[in-house]
Order: C-alpha cells, then sequence, then structure tokens
C-alpha cells in the first residue's frame, strides 16, 4: 500500500448498493477506505438517488454525512424526476448540501432536455459546485455552453483520454470548467493540463468504492510535476471550489 | 515500488489523442519510474493504420539490453502479406508474441482468416495478443483455446468493460480463463471496476494473470494502483506483475 504524504480531498465517491455486480458499496467500506488512505474529505452521494428516488438517496446522504465530518454531502438532482422548481434547489442548499451531481453516467438523457436546462438556470444563485460525469465527446462542449456565465464551478467527472483535447480547448473560455482525475489515464496528462489549462482546474476523485483508489492517486503522486501542483488538485483546489470545507 | 514489474501489453508509436509521451526516451523514464525491468511492445501505427511500415519502426527501436521487445502486429485483411511479417520477425529475439486488434481492422476474432494466421504462427511458439473489448471476443478466443491447445493466447483488457458497470464483459473473461490453462488475462483498461483482480485470482488463478499498462495510451500509474490497492497477497501480487510474464515470454 502506498502511504499517502500529501493531504487528500476526494470529489469523487458514492455510497450505498450497487445493483449491477456485486461490489461493496456500503457506508462501511467508503469509510474504511477513507480511513485506509487517509483522505482528509471526501465528497459523496447515496446511489439511491442514481438508481432509485433521489429524494430518499438525498436524505440518506444527509444522515450519513451528519456523523461523520470527513463527508461532504453532496445532493443528486435526477431531470428524469425533477419538476424544475427553484425552491427544490434552494432548499438543498439550505439543509446543508454542498454541491449537486448529475449520474449521467448511470441515467439515460440528453443534454437538451427541459429539467436538466432549468436545473442549470436554477443552480445560477445558488453558488453550489455541479458535478457530471463525461459520457462520450461533445457532452462536455454542450455542458460548458449551457453553464457558461451562470456562476458556479462545473466540475466534469470520469474523463479520460478521449476528453483531454475537448478539456482544453474549453478551458481558456470557461474559467468555470474543472476536470476531474479518475480516469484521466494518459502518460502526461497531468504534465499537459497543468501546462495548457493551469493546475488549478484540475480536481483529484477516484470513484470509490466503485474503483481502486490507488489507480487515481498514483497517476497524481507519480506524474512528473511540482509538488505545489499536487497538493492543488489532491486537495486545495475541491476545497477553494467549495468555499472551503466546513 | 519494491516489486518488479513485466509489462505484457505496451504500445510505441503516436495515438490520435494529445498524448506525447510516445518517444524511447519516454518510454525508457516511464519504465523506470514504475520499476519495469522489461515491456512487449506492438506499435500503434501497426494497429491503426500500416502494420507493415508499422512492424518495421518499432523493430528499428526494439532493444532487448534494455527490455523493450516486441509483438508482430498482424491484419488478416492481408493474408499473405501478415505471413511474411510473421516469417520476417517472429524468429528474431526481439519479437516475443503476436499482436491482433479486431477493432482496427474490421475483422472478427473468431473469423476463418484470423484462424488461418494462428495455425500458420503455431508452428513458433509464442503468444498471441488479442484486443478484446466484447463477450463476443471472449467467446472467440475461448474457441481458439479449444482448437489450438498448444498456442497461447492472452486477452488483452480481459474481456473490457462496458459503460454500464455490470463487468459482465471481464466476468465471462474470468469465467473462460478458468477452463483454458492455455488462455491468460491481462489486465489495462480505462475503467479499474473494484474486485475485479480478486475475483480473476479466485476464480482462474494468480498464474494466468498478466500485468498491462497499456503505455504510451494509458499511464502505468492507473494498473499498477490497481494491483497494490487489490485485496489479494504479495505473492500473487508478484506473480501477476512479473512472474507469469518472464515465464511466458521467456524473458
Amino acid at each position: 500500500m502506498v502511504i499517502m504524504a500529501l493531504k487528500i480531498a476526494d470529489a469523487n465517491t458514492v455510497f450505498g448498493f450497487f445493483p449491477r455486480r456485486n461490489v461493496d458499496c456500503s457506508l462501511e467500506r467508503l469509510i474504511s477506505l477513507i480511513e485506509r488512505y487517509r483522505i482528509s474529505k471526501v465528497l459523496t452521494a447515496s446511489l439511491k438517488a442514481a438508481f432509485y428516488d433521489y429524494v430518499e438517496g438525498n436524505e440518506e446522504t444527509l444522515e450519513s454525512c451528519s456523523v461523520d465530518s470527513r463527508l461532504i454531502p453532496v445532493a443528486a438532482v435526477d431531470p428524469r424526476a425533477y419538476l424544475g422548481g427553484l425552491e427544490e434547489i434552494e432548499e438543498l442548499k439550505k439543509r446543508g448540501f454542498k454541491a449537486v451531481r448529475l449520474f449521467t453516467e448511470f441515467q439515460s438523457y440528453p443534454l437538451d432536455y427541459a429539467p436538466l436546462l432549468k436545473l442549470f438556470k436554477n443552480l445560477e444563485s445558488m453558488d453550489l459546485p455541479l458535478l457530471i460525469y463525461n459520457v462520450g465527446y461533445g457532452l462536455m462542449t454542450k455542458i460548458a455552453r449551457e453553464t457558461r456565465g451562470r456562476g458556479y464551478p462545473v466540475v466534469m467527472l470520469g474523463c479520460s483520454y478521449d476528453a483531454i483535447s475537448e478539456f482544453i480547448v474549453l478551458s481558456s473560455e470557461n474559467p468555470h470548467l474543472y476536470i476531474e482525475t479518475s480516469l484521466l489515464d494518459t502518460p502526461d496528462a497531468f504534465e499537459l493540463l497543468i501546462r495548457k489549462a493551469g493546475s488549478t482546474r484540475i480536481i483529484f476523485g477516484s470513484g470509490i468504492p466503485l474503483t481502486y483508489f490507488e489507480s487515481s492517486y498514483l497517476m497524481v503522486k507519480k506524474a512528473e510535476i511540482p509538488e505545489r501542483d499536487k497538493e492543488l488538485i489532491l486537495y486545495y483546489n475541491l476545497e477553494n471550489i467549495l468555499k472551503g470545507f466546513i | 515500488m519494491s516489486i518488479p514489474i513485466i509489462d505484457a501489453h505496451a504500445h510505441y508509436g503516436k495515438w490520435f489523442f494529445p498524448t506525447y509521451a510516445n518517444s524511447i526516451r519516454s518510454i525508457k523514464n516511464l519504465m523506470r519510474r514504475f520499476n519495469m525491468k522489461a515491456a512487449v511492445f506492438s506499435s500503434s501505427k501497426a494497429i491503426v493504420y500500416n502494420f507493415i511500415e508499422g512492424n518495421r519502426e518499432l523493430f528499428q527501436s526494439l532493444d532487448p539490453s534494455t527490455g523493450i521487445y516486441g509483438y508482430v502486429t498482424v491484419n488478416p485483411n492481408y493474408l499473405e502479406l501478415s505471413k511474411d511479417e510473421i516469417k520476417r520477425y517472429l524468429e528474431l529475439p526481439e519479437f516475443r508474441g503476436i499482436k491482433f486488434h479486431t477493432a482496427y481492422s474490421g475483422v472478427p476474432i473468431g473469423s476463418e482468416e484470423f484462424k488461418y494466421l494462428v495455425e500458420f504462427a503455431e508452428p513458433y511458439n509464442k503468444p498471441f495478443l488479442i484486443h478484446t473489448y466484447s463477450q463476443k471476443d471472449v467467446k472467440d478466443v475461448e474457441d481458439l483455446a479449444k482448437r489450438f491447445g498448444n498456442v497461447k493466447f492472452i486477452m488483452g483488457h480481459m474481456g473490457g468493460t462496458e459503460a454500464s458497470g455490470t463487468g459482465k464483459n471481464w466476468k465471462l473473461a474470468i469465467s473462460v480463463a478458468s477452463e483454458y490453462s492455455n488462455i491468460y488475462l491481462e489486465i489495462c483498461m480505462t475503467r479499474l471496476e473494484a474486485g475485479k483482480i480478486e475475483e480473476a485470482v479466485d476464480k482462474a488463478g494468480s498464474q494466468q494473470i498478466l500485468y498491462g499498462s497499456d503505455m504510451t495510451l494509458l499511464n502505468p500509474a492507473h494498473t499498477v494502483g490497481m494491483i497494490m490497492s487489490s485485496e489479494i497477497n504479495r505473492e500473487e501480487k508478484e506473480r501477476i506483475l512479473y512472474f507469469n510474464a518472464k515465464k511466458l515470454f521467456g524473458i
């Protein structure tokens, strides 16, 4: 096991029950991984919100995060069930959620979809980061277009080698756009992104407990980049867009 | 990392993505950083474009003294030329196997053309690394393993994954490998789903699993991290990362 010398905040974790294969995603498993790898903070959302009912899932998230200060609650919104109410989003912020997540990796809907467009608009005054899983060429381009100038950060999760050029091109005109690291798996992804977009735009995420933590961590740890950039990526950039972890 | 590594799935050449760590110098740097004692490379140009040019360029870059070995890539759309490539390279000590990528060539693994090439290459006694990324690919490799019992087949990406997260491709690959001692599972892919390595070790056995990075498209850190995180013992990790490939490739 790698000894974690750097402070870590993980933007991409989940907990609950995973219906598609037999894998332990329980809250206890997530916490055991947090302890094993000495992760300081994790943004987390309930898989119930992804697969069943986002309102019930969000309740579960709040309850779970209330007993462990390392867990930062992320509200999921399922556009297939969302009726577009502004007050619903306001309530999420009031109740203590620190970010909003779309589970595009598990839910199928197009981007040009009224409930989703309404959500993008309703988030304007909330100052909550939006986390979206990147699925396929062009999604990030559309997301950037729809969220530009609305005042909240957007973190693209699950970006692999096929998303790097899209992010680099978008990054200069979309300062609200960030890229998460779990699948940034080309040998020089971090070196290139820092050169082209800057280290402040890269946010660490692992995808645990659905994935192996050290796959994500080692890519940052072994990157040939300054230690200060590793610190930003692993912890401080997330802290910055959340305006602190408290 | 203290465990040495032999990489059974590496590439030499460029990709149509923004990754530039593709020179021999960059490759040696990656090998040093991850304690890789050897790696077996196929040419990206040979896979995605012209296999003859690609194999030639790869051959010029191979250097067993620094652990850089090769696969000769075949393209079953060009049967006679593929046979020529096998004859030209496969007896050389630099080349340790044959690479076939079904997706870029558009030729199914189960095609008569590919079987013809397997039959032709059988006397060379070197393993095939075959890109597998579907259940059909896995079943096709199973058929090959059944028909060519003396040929060793490496399932690149161990069947692969799909967006839904079910793991059904790699689960089938594990199940098939558990039935055939001439099938090896190679572990690299972008989505590294938790539990995959543990299940492979449990059902197929650690002696049939090979470490692969997919460099220079992918970062060795991604798959090394997966092995490090996996809940298997050190001896099993050592087999996967080093000893199985050492034996299979005779390195």
